[in-house]
């Protein structure tokens, strides 16, 4: 009895001693939605730390019945103050927002390009993950004017609330392969490991109104997408980070082609439109998939490597406004291949090459091949992948285009029997 | 310090050996002595006749053996139109010399005891005594019939193929229900009396051919053992077998369906009936046998196995819905979806308690909504569920005293809580959750992972009549591997070894 006794009160001393009695109710917090990190104006930051950090928070209180706040004041939710760094700041913030700020809710933390550009975004980021709130995969969105004001003039489509807007226009930007996936953690790995490129999501506040430059579908920078009305934010083409600082950007198109060389990636639903081969005046709109991995082989040899690359691909033609009839005319379908083979060659050699001179290192994650062909880190290093071999690299570029399928209705009608 | 101890120990002997002896005076005391003049008033004398109304003295002539003898019987617990047919009138009524008794009555059981204490004892469960003057024997007439319920459908282990009977409150009747389901010259039951005072019969059915002789032998000790002066039914008598009577979790299983007694007794386990008790133990009973149901067997392999998942789905559900959601809530809020977390902050905006608070107190409203439901009279039962969920539940959001998702956090562990058939285990999970509730407002998921250690630890320790509570799964024991699921029934070859069994397999015996 007395052993019980004792039992008892050691479980209850465990229990008053080790509780953790400081924990908050979750209505007491505010969740922040997106970070944004910018430039302080007027200070510089060579010779101080400080950054200007912008703070989305949610609002709960749209879920309540007959509550008011849907359209309350948008400005309500959305703060932006000068703090050394963005840690720090979620205690300074707290002098006017009421409840204890909580990161582990943030979708995205928007940088502005300003700020990508220089070597200090790196070590804003890379410290950030000490802090326990901030998940790894976190996007990373580079936008080309300041983040507060992308922040700010952000208004998703009626009834939609923030977090919704960025969790679904990322992963359906993914999927379509416009934006490559730029987690947190991806940018402290690829940094880390000190040979490729990482790519981060390209944003911009466009013009309401954008339609004087006409091009194929994913060949715009973000801000430049031809459109009228909708959300004024747009997601399109990346931002290639060298080492932890911003050195260019890619188009949408190159977005694409860099994902698809590409295995750490994932692509679903990229529709894209060719050059009809037997109309020119029309396109060819096709989905297209890839079928397996990349298959990417490095050969060692006197001098620079010699890349090789299989890019095996799916192809479902979807639309042929010529009324081509692809789907009945075998001969026809292997010149609508070659040609989908060609302008997709020639679109990655493109890219590749222009990574060799102008990056001087891939965002492909191709140093993964490199890697255990050596016998130990030390030699790898001394090889010096980024710097002194891949920019001179020979790359073959191999595309294997299977057509799949030819949509709902295969045949085509045809068109002199409806014109006469 | 050696010498107390020495002593305690022959003082111990000394008392015990006090009470087994008995003067010789009182057992001689205790012998009929074959006159009538001096037995009939020892006996009246016991049952302190006439101011006891319960008791009936008929005395008459055998004239056909010149003889005077008489009767004592109980007449609440005989059936006096059977003493009228069978006892009085063809002894009256003979017309042949009448040799010995017993050729002479048509009862068909029929008794000698020359002890009187003996026979009381019988007279007690409603058997007649007849005294013939001259000789020496008390005869003991089964005669007894008492008032009581007939065979009704089960209340409790329902099933929906199963057999529709259920045990009554007559052990004879519980007996034979059994009995016809085995019929077999192996089905043995044993009388064992308990309690000092009131004499209760305890029934100890077991196929001899099975049944393994530890745990016969342990539950046969464990029932003379019970030193009471009345135990007056088996859910007393389970509370003075059982191996832990502080544990949570229950060691004996009690079950009102003489259908799967009828299948612990063909396993090699031991059945106990009592008067007075509509249900039997079941002893051993792992804790696999308070999670299956009767259905689980005769529902085919799939609908029966997946009963079984709904079941095991229940059980956690009813552990742990509660504790997860506190610990989620207060210590994990990144593991949320950030709609369900708004949601919930939204909702709890407007509530001035704590979640745990919050949750505490609608899972105290519940119970006592299903404790108020057993005790209130069945004609006002439904609207006390109506009025106790419905209105408290809405009344209490309404009010912003609760926030929506603890209700429905709250009518989902109860709603899966009914799913647990077996009343004991039932009680067991529903308190062991408040346990994890507590653990997890304290530490999280951390805290409940460390009370379901504590608790599996716990489980893994219990034994029940020497059989370990989890076996045949840890430790392992042959057996047909009847726990979470069953199998199929072709492939249910063995009998649990862990009860010792003495046939382990229960394909028949070839007969030559």
């Amino acid at each position: 009895m007395r052993a019980i006794k004792l039992l008892l009160l050691c479980m209850g001393i465990v229990c008053l001693l080790a509780g953790c009695w400081d924990r908050k109710e979750l209505e007491q917090m505010s969740y922040t939605i997106a970070i944004g990190l910018d430039i302080p104006d007027h200070i510089d930051l060579n010779e101080k730390q400080a950054v200007d950090v912008t703070f989305q928070f949610a609002n709960p209180k749209l879920n309540i019945k007959g509550a008011p706040g849907q359209e309350e004041d948008p400005e309500r939710n959305i703060v932006t103050l000068t703090a050394p760094d963005f840690v720090t700041a979620k205690n300074m913030a707290n002098s006017f927002v009421t409840r204890q700020i909580s990161f582990s809710h943030a979708k995205v933390i928007v940088v502005s390009e300003e700020l990508a550009r220089t070597d200090h975004f790196y070590r804003f980021i890379g410290s950030a993950l000490k802090e326990r709130e901030v998940r790894r995969e976190t996007n990373i969105i580079v936008t080309n004017e300041k983040a507060s004001e992308f922040i700010k003039k952000n208004k998703p489509e009626s009834q939609i609330r923030v977090h919704k807007f960025y969790q679904f226009i990322i992963d359906r930007s993914i999927e379509t392969g416009l934006v490559p996936e730029s987690t947190i953690n991806r940018l402290l790995a690829i940094t880390d490991g000190d040979a490729d490129l990482f790519l981060a999501m390209n944003g911009s506040v466009g013009k309401k109104n954008n339609g004087d430059t006409f091009k194929e579908e994913d060949q715009y920078l973000a801000g430049s997408v031809p459109k009228k009305g909708g959300n004024m934010v747009q997601l399109i083409g990346s931002a290639v980070f060298k080492e932890g600082k911003m050195i260019g950007k890619l188009t949408g198109e190159e977005t694409r082609g860099a994902l698809l060389l590409d295995n750490t990636s994932r692509i679903e639903d990229m529709y894209v439109s060719y050059q009809d081969p037997l109309n020119e005046k029309y396109m060819v709109a096709c989905r297209v998939k890839k079928k397996t991995a990349t298959k990417v082989k490095v050969k060692l040899r006197k001098g620079p490597p010699l890349i090789n690359v299989t890019v095996p691909i799916e192809i479902e033609v979807l639309s042929t406004p010529s009324m081509e009839n692809y789907a009945e005319d075998l001969a026809k379908q292997s010149i609508l291949k070659k040609k989908i083979e060609s302008e997709l060659k020639e679109n990655l050699v493109a890219l590749v090459k222009r990574t060799q001179e102008e990056f001087k290192s891939e965002p492909f994650y191709w140093s993964l091949y490199a890697r255990p062909l050596f016998s130990s880190t030390k030699e790898y290093e001394k090889w010096d992948w980024t710097n002194k071999n891949y920019p001179f690299a020979t790359v073959n570029i191999k595309i294997d285009v299977e057509i799949v399928g030819f949509g709902k209705q295969m045949k085509e009608s045809e068109m002199e029997k409806v014109r006469d | 310090m050696r010498r107390p101890l020495f002593k305690k120990i022959k003082t111990n002997q000394l008392e015990i050996s006090e009470e087994l002896l008995q003067s010789d005076e009182s057992v001689k005391n205790d012998y009929i002595s074959g006159n009538l003049l001096l037995d009939i008033p020892k006996i009246k004398e016991l049952y302190s006749y006439p101011k006891n109304i319960d008791f009936k003295v008929r005395e008459f002539t055998i004239h056909m053996m010149g003889r005077k003898a008489v009767l004592f019987f109980i007449p609440s617990m005989t059936e006096t139109k059977l003493i009228d047919e069978e006892i009085i009138k063809p002894l009256i009524l003979a017309a042949k010399e009448i040799i010995d008794i017993p050729s002479a009555i048509s009862i068909s059981s029929i008794k000698e005891e020359k002890l009187i204490s003996a026979a009381v004892s019988e007279l007690n469960t409603g058997a007649t005594l007849l005294l013939v003057d001259g000789l020496n024997v008390i005869y003991v007439l089964n005669t007894s019939s008492s008032a009581g319920r007939s065979v009704e459908k089960p209340q409790n282990e329902t099933t929906l193929l199963g057999p529709k009977e259920s045990f009554v409150e007559r052990a004879d009747q519980n007996i034979s229900l059994i009995r016809k389901k085995i019929r077999s010259e192996d089905f043995t039951v044993e009388k064992m009396i308990i309690g000092g005072r009131s004499k209760n019969e305890v029934y100890i059915i077991y196929n001899k051919e099975l049944a393994g002789e530890k745990v016969l032998a342990e539950v046969k000790s464990r029932i003379g053992a019970v030193q009471k002066d009345a135990v007056q039914n088996l859910g007393l008598l389970i509370q003075h077998i059982e191996d832990r009577s502080t544990s949570l979790f229950p060691t004996i299983l009690q079950t009102e369906r003489p259908d799967r007694a009828a299948s612990f007794i063909e396993d090699g386990h031991v059945i106990v009936v009592m008067n007075n008790s509509p249900f039997a133990l079941v002893t051993p009973a792992t804790f696999w046998s308070f999670y299956h149901s009767a259905d689980d067997h005769y529902l085919r392999f799939i609908y029966g196995n997946f009963t079984r998942l709904l079941r095991m789905t229940a059980m956690f559900i009813t552990l742990f819905t509660p504790s997860i959601y506190i610990a989620i809530t207060n210590y994990h809020i990144e593991m949320l979806p950030a709609d369900l977390l708004l949601a919930i902050a939204g909702a709890r905006e407007m509530v001035p308690f704590p979640a745990i608070l919050e949750l505490l107190m609608m899972e105290m409203a519940f119970e006592l909504i299903r404790e108020a439901g057993i005790r209130v009279p069945t004609p006002i039962g439904p609207t006390i569920g109506i009025v106790g969920a419905l209105i408290l539940g809405q009344a209490a959001v309404e009010a912003n005293v609760v926030s929506p998702i603890v209700v429905i956090v709250v009518a989902l562990t109860g709603l899966s809580s009914f799913a647990i058939s077996d009343v004991n285990l039932n009680y067991a999970i529903r308190i062991a959750r408040f346990g994890f509730l507590l653990s997890a407002s304290l530490f999280g998921i951390f805290g409940m992972v460390g009370i379901f250690m504590i608790g599996l630890f716990y489980l893994s320790v219990v034994k029940t009549f020497g059989v370990p509570y989890l076996a045949p799964l840890t430790p392992k024991y042959k057996s047909s591997k009847d726990t979470l699921f069953r199998r199929v029934l072709k492939n249910e070859k063995f009998r649990p070894a862990f009860v010792k069994t003495k046939d382990l397999t229960k394909e028949p015996v070839q007969n030559e």
